[in-house]
């Protein structure tokens, strides 16, 4: 931590000066920085930033206001989600999730239609992290996707929502013709733990597909972890 | 380690930063600048971020300002410990006939100021109350006054002079190369800034206790 204001605000300055350099890998690296140890003052900078003709730039730029911003800058990243470069856009992804406001789920739950794999995933995963129940339904149609990290995150995101949510609609789905999609739901209900499930998961060990039949193994595998053997 | 080996440490280091021609020992130099978290070293490091001819270094150097800036608190450092920033001596200064009075320098606010924007800002109004008072007088004539002023303001008015101490204390916190960085400095010469320093320094070492 720095103590004396001066030596902050010179440190502040020259990052922003060096957001401006004619070299990409300066500007990157200063962006980076400012969102390690930038305050909310050097913002606007960040914002504007958003707009540099270097894709890893944006990306820095991204992320940094994500640590460093609010509400307030939200119009920004989502307008700057129409980036034409998939990393930027996952990027700002994060930074939303970081920002996590109730307003960014639409945003969110559209970027799981990304044609970038990686965006779609990364949306997934934040939806799962904070928790926003109204994606339910597109997760759902997520654990068909043709990218199996997409199907991956789906899983998993769905496995961190709460259990009255998603419970029976993965249950169903274990019914569904689509291999993958009984076997991704296996894998969300091992992520979500409960034991109102493991009948459904024991009847998948007869499934005809292998690989569902593994994930179905693996989900009562993570069951059987959590089981209370305090009383013993 | 010793405070005494710490600032020989740095010293040496900031040296190699400013002085290695192999920019590879320059790297090196900022990095461990970094990883002792030498606060004192950021006036250099901001120069070298920015002026350095070699993008490599820079990018260390913006690494060891993160490290820094992220590094605990475990060594405070005092701006007298300053390793590196030698002050050249300055010679006779002419001042003509003119002599800085007391309440053409005094100042609006008795609070020290926090930050460098504040204090040159208050430097900045000295400057504009100056040249009102002598619009005659070209713009060397009027930084002879003021350095003229100054000089003999902690003999001639010592209360006026605790004022400015504080407000040169933040204009000066990273030594006269800090400036440097933050040119102009209220519209002024960095070699008038030298000599402010000069006088700034040389009186707050005779502070009691400091």
């Amino acid at each position: 931590m720095i103590q004396n204001p001066v030596h902050q605000q010179m440190v502040l300055d020259t990052l922003c000066a060096n957001l401006q350099d004619p070299i990409p890998e300066i500007r990157a690296k200063a962006a980076q920085a400012l969102g390690q140890i930038g305050q909310p003052t050097i913002i606007p900078q960040l914002i504007t930033t958003l707009h540099d003709p270097e894709p890893i730039v944006r990306q820095n730029a991204a992320i940094a206001l994500g640590k460093l911003g609010n509400e307030t800058i939200l119009p920004d990243l989502i307008s700057a989600f129409q980036d034409p470069i998939p990393s930027v856009r996952e990027s700002i992804t994060t930074a939303l999730c970081d920002i996590g406001s109730e307003s960014i789920t639409p945003t969110l739950i559209t970027a799981l239609q990304d044609p970038s794999p990686s965006v779609r995933s990364r949306s997934a995963q934040a939806l799962g992290h904070l928790q926003r129940t109204a994606a339910v339904p597109a997760l759902l149609k997520l654990l068909a996707d043709s990218d199996a990290t997409v199907r991956q995150s789906a899983a998993i995101s769905l496995g961190n929502m709460p259990v009255e949510t998603v419970l029976s609609p993965l249950l169903e789905t274990l019914h569904q013709s689509d291999p993958i999609l009984r076997q991704t739901a296996a894998i969300a209900l091992g992520q979500l733990n409960q034991e109102t499930a493991i009948p459904a998961l024991v009847q998948l060990l007869q499934d005809p597909e292998t690989h569902v039949r593994e994930s179905a193994i693996e989900a009562l595998g993570k069951m059987g972890n959590t089981v209370d053997w305090s009383v013993a | 380690m010793t405070p005494e080996n710490r600032r020989i440490i740095i010293e040496t280091l900031c040296t190699l930063l400013t002085d290695a021609t192999d920019s590879t020992i320059r790297i090196r130099a900022a990095q461990s600048l970094g990883r002792l978290g030498a606060e004192v070293s950021i006036p250099l490091l901001c120069q070298i971020a920015l002026q350095d001819s070699d993008t490599a270094v820079r990018l260390a150097v913006l690494d060891a300002l993160v490290i820094i800036a992220q590094s605990p608190n475990l060594m405070p450092e005092q701006p007298k410990n300053q390793p590196v920033f030698n002050i050249n001596q300055v010679g006779n200064i002419n001042t003509g006939d003119v002599t800085i009075q007391g309440d053409q320098i005094g100042i609006q606010h008795n609070y020290a100021p926090e930050t460098s924007t504040e204090a040159t800002q208050q430097l900045a109004q000295l400057l504009t109350k100056l040249r009102t008072k002598y619009p005659t007088k070209a713009d060397a004539e009027i930084f002879d006054i003021l350095i003229n002023g100054f000089a003999t303001m902690p003999q001639n008015n010592p209360q006026n002079w605790q004022r400015w101490q504080d407000i040169f204390s933040v204009i000066f916190a990273g030594g006269i190369e800090a400036t440097k960085i933050l040119v102009p400095v209220a519209g002024i010469p960095i070699e008038v800034l030298k000599r402010l320093y000069e006088i700034y320094d040389r009186n707050r070492k005779q502070l009691p206790g400091v």
